[in-house]
């Protein structure tokens, strides 16, 4: 696997993106994510956040802190883009001893990911960050006409029944490959092209916490109430944010997800 | 003892520097619109220049003081007056119990902020008391201030000799003069799509006025200008932004991200406001014409360097003089 890092560029004057292109690959992802986990476990002084997306990374820093101790003729973005650059070269080396970190394993009647944290007593790694990558999360959702807002639109829309939809929408696992827009919003992909449809035009004032909704080629699942344009054709019972863990948020970037379908009473009763 | 909130605002909110460490998860840094006038309230104060302040827009909250103390306004001139008798802004002000803090018009700015000598009793989630109000989490119950609000203070600071009686008293100290010239001008280091501009759509960034449009909040600022056209319609992955992207919409109008901006977009990110210059923006409101000037990016760093330096050498003397004046130690 040889994946070409594309830029280094600065996103303001306290920031910067690392990218490898613009596309959705699962192989890029991956890149993203190890060194996203890298990067966390070296607990960089001056990094104040990193933001794993589809296919870039971004740093975000403190230039005050990070002033201190840069290169004298460089800028604290050169300095800053520079050592990120070192990191990622000595990357293929470090890929191979990691291998072991994947694993980890989260089922249906325990969604609550509190409980899977590995034992640690770093405080920052009471993040969330650390948790082993590709965890399996299985996903009840009711897709009956009560929850599945948009269903009738697809189905006109895709010629195709709502079974059809359901049985496409359960029978693949996704990829989390990234959390964005929302407290735990999981950009999942990539559903079948066959109930592919893009956003509302006209987005909802108000879609609610566990709605299913499929935008172009990804699934994700609203974690708490917010205006929104994705296509909703299903609701899961399951709790996707809570304010009150240490570690609020349910999915995380490179977790596996899979849907299955519940009945209404099974709904109610969860 | 405590404050009470008598008149709620339009939209009080206990904010501090930001929830950081968070965003890969989805949750936004949120924080202080005006960081620097909001770390200048804490810092003429003497206190630590992160704690936690209350943010305010106009109408702002009308609050009643319970138990005397020492605050400081800064930011926007909301005409700020106790018991009816007008205070300035940019200076510490002991203020005595039973009196009542309030705002009577804009003169300049869109967002001020409250420190309050005595640290609040609040709520901290995820590290910093700021309000996420859409994870209703952080600062004051995770809302916005309301009616009958009653924030304890930790602490007791005695100032009953420094007041001698009278409802306040103003300390002598304050901030320096701010520099008036440039007042529209916001500065910005190019974004990662700026290439995507026409050189026409450049042009257009660089010489015209854009106003801010009523369409504005905490999330963004939108503008309302010359449309800007793209030389392709490429699409793009989502990725990170921060507060003063500028991204540009498909209707060709522009926003700047603010303080409540979301983790990740969407649009293409032509340009970013410069940090030092994200506390003048922060005070523009609807209607207020902005331009944008290119800086370098090492003048961008040096610039916002040179804000906090000021600040730290502004808090370490101010301490001393607060300790002096009120013989404490804080």
């Amino acid at each position: 696997m040889n994946i070409k890092l594309e830029s280094i560029l600065p996103l303001g004057d306290a920031a910067l993106i690392i990218s490898w292109g613009n596309i959705i690959d699962e192989s890029i992802n991956k890149k993203v994510l190890d060194l996203f986990h890298k990067l966390k476990s070296l607990s960089l002084n001056g990094v104040v956040d990193i933001v794993p997306a589809y296919c870039s990374l971004t740093i975000h820093y403190d230039v005050f802190v990070l002033q201190q101790t840069k290169e004298k003729n460089k800028s604290v973005f050169e300095n800053t883009r520079d050592e990120i650059k070192k990191i990622i070269e000595e990357d293929d080396e470090w890929m191979h001893s990691k291998l072991s970190l994947a694993g980890g394993n989260i089922s249906q009647d325990r969604p609550a990911v509190a409980g899977v944290s590995p034992a640690t007593n770093k405080e920052e790694d009471n993040d969330g960050a650390s948790l082993p990558t590709g965890r399996k999360i299985k996903v009840p959702v009711c897709y009956s006409e009560k929850y599945a807002l948009d269903m009738n639109e697809i189905v006109q829309q895709k010629k195709i029944s709502a079974e059809e939809i359901i049985y496409l929408h359960t029978s693949k696992k996704y990829r989390v490959y990234m959390i964005g827009f929302l407290p735990g919003f999981a950009y999942m992909g990539e559903i079948d092209e066959k109930i592919a449809v893009p956003r509302k035009s006209q987005p909802r004032l108000v879609v609610e916490a566990g709605c299913v909704g499929i935008a172009g080629k990804q699934t994700g699942v609203y974690p708490l109430d917010s205006p929104g344009g994705w296509q909703i054709i299903g609701k899961t019972p399951l709790k996707l944010f809570n304010k009150e863990k240490v570690d609020p948020v349910l999915f995380k970037p490179g977790d596996e997800v899979e849907f299955y379908s519940i009945s209404e009473d099974e709904y109610s009763n969860y | 003892m405590s404050i009470q909130i008598i008149k709620a605002g339009i939209l009080d909110t206990v904010q501090d520097r930001g929830r950081y460490g968070y965003q890969h998860l989805g949750i936004n840094p949120g924080g202080e619109m005006d960081i620097f006038s909001a770390q200048l309230s804490n810092c003429l104060l003497g206190k630590e220049m992160n704690a936690p302040v209350i943010e305010m827009h106009f109408p702002a909250a009308q609050i009643f003081f319970e138990e005397e103390t020492v605050i400081c306004i800064t930011g926007g001139d909301f005409l700020p007056v106790i018991n009816k008798n007008k205070i300035p802004v940019g200076q510490p002000v002991a203020i005595n119990t039973n009196s009542i803090l309030q705002f009577e018009k804009v003169i300049s700015g869109a967002t001020c902020y409250l420190s309050i000598l005595q640290d609040l009793t609040l709520d901290k989630w995820l590290n910093s008391y700021s309000t996420n109000i859409k994870a209703e989490a952080g600062g004051w119950n995770g809302r916005k201030l309301k009616k009958g609000d009653r924030i304890n203070f930790k602490n007791n600071v005695e100032c009953t000799a420094l007041l001698s009686n009278k409802d306040f008293i103003l300390l002598p100290w304050g901030k320096r003069e701010t520099e008036k010239t440039g007042l529209n001008k916001i500065r910005f280091i190019k974004g990662n799509e700026w290439d995507w501009l026409t050189n026409d759509a450049i042009n257009i960034f660089k010489q015209n006025n854009f106003s801010i449009s009523n369409n504005s909040d905490r999330m963004g600022y939108r503008l309302m200008g010359k449309e800007l056209k793209t030389k392709e319609n490429d699409s793009l992955l989502s990725s990170a932004v921060t507060f003063g992207t500028i991204q540009l919409l498909p209707d060709g109008q522009l926003i700047i991200l603010m303080a409540d901006h979301q983790t990740t977009g969407g649009y293409p990110r032509i340009a970013n406001v410069i940090s030092a210059d994200l506390s003048l923006l922060a005070q523009k409101k609807p209607g207020d014409k902005i331009n944008f000037s290119e800086a370098d990016h090492k003048i961008a760093e040096q610039e916002i360097i040179k804000q906090h330096n000021y600040l730290q050498q502004l808090q370490t003397t101010c301490k001393f003089k607060m300790e002096k004046i009120l013989n404490v130690t804080l």
